[in-house]
């Protein structure tokens, strides 16, 4: 299962499974959101190489029109596919207190 | 990546280049003069044991040299799936003259020729498998046969010691010193010699052996002299025995379980030549292997049809493209060339069969000992652990004994014996079933068959959450598991493109400590674990290779095979408890 939403702010959360399943809806989520956005992912279980892609997209397209996007409360286990990726050089990473 | 691949650069001409044509047909010469005592004198010991005539030895050496010629070409120019694409030189294969002397004694050239002709059809069976049988017919198996096979001709080699010419009127101990300097030659030449020698070995000790035969009178040269230089043989077509007597049927195990056997040495040269072949790094292409396994069944199959022995891989060729950086197509064709036309040349066969029997003897002896040590490599590649060391142990005796007769012999019924007297059959057999009783041992594997489809992701995730479970895995390692199946999985997705069709089976299983995952779908074009290995460092993120790049770092194992009608992706993964162990120092040593 897969959710996210807006909260406060410029905040975005995500919570559960971001596969290659969900990867659609989150784009199609994302891509409504301009300047800068964080995506708090403190109840995000899993991510793979199709959400990542989401991000990666994201990403480079609010960097290209100047804002950028931030991650935050990223916990061990999602810290590590970032690690695997690559993308802990990416992006602006908070890890999970 | 191999050491051999680490090494490649050093090739000058690798398997698609264009070298000079002279520089090839030297290079394809050099490797039939390696290559041709093999392929004469195998089937001349093996006729010569079944007390043959001279036409009918004449008959199957012509037939050797333009078989073993025209599949060489074959495997360097392929015909469909059928060939290698690469420099295979092809020879009559020794493993075949323990089955080959029972079969021409039973019922000569005529039943031989069959009992091959049938035996080969099963190669194309086992090479359109491949992928299946590889895991069943594993090396101990394979290893055990060969020293079975190594073991029932050494005798044979013994015997040739004492061949003399019918007329010798010289010192007794002749034929004794002449074997005692042959063997000398070959067995210092392969400990103290460089590589280049080491492959030159048994040549220089047939020529220096014969020449030592020669000054003590153990030679006849009045055939060489009144053979032809070209011309055909003069005996004829031996034709085949179609009659299906019982006799065949019992002696047919034998020689389908050599030709499998045959076939996964042709399996093992089939990747071996692509690692001296290919600049740079790649994981072998098992479509290769599998077109040098049908060449290979091909040669075995006109080799019966002509009335020969049958023909495998030689290794040497490999060795000799390692040693010389040439790899290139035009010498396998060059060279077999050359050999076609040696089949049309009777003084090139009177030459070789003029050898005398002491040095031929040595010569086969040397053979038979690199065999055995091969089949013993074979074996410990496998592991040597307790299992396969029963499967090797019994399955050896088992086929001693009864080649031996020394098992009930009198108690089993004639047509029982037949077939358990061939002691290579028997061990093989035996060999076979213990190893299929081993592998009942083995950790169960869970099985799923899903629709190449993002819809079916969730069923497989599920799938390997349970299985995972039920193996033992818990916590942080069932999302990397998951990961793994995904990333995986997705890739035989986008494989599948928009063919609805698209099955894949997704297997999975406990190996020691780790997890496998192996995913089991039609044929595709590129190759995940050449994709991984080729991975560069980051430079440029890119939505194109994420999944590449986890795989490659989160992983442990990636084999892709790839065969004409099936693709086998198999990864595995660790726990990270077992991981993080592994980095930590070792206390002791602190």
């Amino acid at each position: 299962m897969f959710d996210i939403s807006s909260e406060a702010g410029d905040s975005i959360s995500m919570s559960g499974r971001l596969d290659a399943s969900s990867a659609p809806e989150a784009q199609q989520f994302l891509d409504q959101h301009d300047g800068t956005c964080t995506i708090d992912m403190q109840e995000l279980e899993y991510i793979s190489s199709a959400g990542l892609g989401v991000l990666l997209k994201t990403h480079k397209r609010l960097t290209a029109a100047g804002g950028g996007l931030r991650l935050v409360n990223v916990n061990s286990h999602i810290s590590e596919i970032f690690g695997y990726s690559g993308f802990d050089k990416l992006f602006d990473i908070t890890p999970a207190g | 990546m191999s050491e051999n691949q680490a090494e490649n650069s050093h090739i000058l001409y690798a398997v698609d280049d264009k070298p000079p044509h002279l520089l090839s047909a030297l290079l394809g010469f050099q490797v039939v003069a390696l290559i041709l005592s093999g392929i004469v004198l195998v089937p001349l010991i093996a006729l010569s044991a079944a007390g043959a005539d001279d036409g009918a030895k004449n008959w199957a050496v012509f037939g050797a040299l333009l078989i073993s010629g025209a599949i060489t070409i074959l495997q360097a120019k392929p015909i469909g799936p059928i060939g290698s694409g690469y420099v295979l030189f092809m020879g009559t294969s020794g493993a075949f003259i323990a089955v080959s002397i029972a079969a021409l004694k039973a019922g000569g050239l005529p039943l031989l020729s069959s009992l091959i002709v049938a035996s080969s059809l099963v190669q194309f069976l086992f090479a359109r498998r491949l992928g299946l049988f590889r895991k069943i017919i594993n090396p101990t198996v394979g290893g055990t046969v060969v020293t079975l096979i190594a073991i029932a001709v050494m005798p044979i080699a013994f015997n040739m010691f004492t061949h003399i010419p019918e007329d010798f009127a010289g010192p007794a101990a002749a034929p004794a010193w002449t074997a005692a300097v042959s063997l000398l030659i070959v067995v210092l030449l392969s400990i103290f010699g460089n590589n280049k020698l080491r492959l030159w070995g048994p040549v220089i000790a047939v020529v220096v052996g014969s020449v030592f035969a020669h000054f003590l009178g153990l030679t006849d040269l009045a055939p060489v002299g009144e053979a032809a230089l070209i011309g055909l043989p003069e005996a004829s077509w031996p034709g085949l025995d179609l009659s299906f007597s019982i006799t065949f049927w019992t002696m047919l195990p034998g020689f389908i379980i050599v030709t499998i056997i045959g076939a996964l040495e042709t399996y093992g040269d089939g990747i071996a030549i692509q690692e001296v072949s290919r600049r740079g790094s790649h994981p072998p292409d098992y479509k290769v292997v599998q077109g040098a396994v049908n060449a290979d069944g091909m040669g075995n199959l006109l080799s019966g049809l002509i009335g020969t022995l049958p023909n495998t891989t030689y290794s040497t060729s490999i060795s000799v493209a390692d040693l010389t950086g040439v790899s290139a197509r035009r010498v396998g064709i060059y060279g077999g060339i050359i050999l076609m036309l040696l089949a049309f040349s009777p003084k090139v066969s009177a030459l070789l069969q003029a050898i005398p029997g002491p040095v031929a003897g040595t010569f086969v002896f040397f053979l038979i000992v690199l065999l055995f040590v091969h089949g013993i490599r074979l074996i410990v590649s496998d592991g040597l652990s307790f299992d396969n060391g029963v499967i090797f142990g019994v399955s050896l005796w088992a086929g001693y004994g009864f080649q031996g007769q020394l098992v009930f012999h009198d108690m089993m019924p004639a047509v029982v014996n037949q077939l358990l007297d061939n002691g290579m059959t028997t061990g093989g057999i035996t060999a076979v079933i213990l190893s299929f009783l081993v592998s009942l041992k083995q950790s169960r594997s869970y099985r799923i068959r899903v629709s190449a489809d993002v819809a079916s992701l969730p069923e497989a995730v599920a799938f390997a959450r349970g299985r995972g479970e039920a193996l033992g895995w818990r916590g942080a390692d069932l999302p990397r598991l998951e990961l793994a199946l995904e990333e995986a999985f997705l890739y035989q997705v986008e494989k599948a493109g928009q063919d609805s069709d698209f099955q894949i089976q997704i297997m999975l299983r406990s190996v020691g400590e780790k997890l496998e995952l192996e995913f089991v779908s039609a044929p595709g074009a590129e190759n995940l674990e050449a994709l991984v290995a080729g991975m560069e460092p980051v430079t440029d993120f890119s939505e194109d290779d994420i999944r590449l790049r986890i795989l490659s770092n989160m992983v442990d194992e990636i084999s892709h095979q790839q065969f004409n009608n099936q693709d086998y992706l198999s990864i595995q993964i660790t726990p990270k408890d077992i991981l993080i162990a592994n980095q930590l120092p070792n206390l002791r040593d602190a």
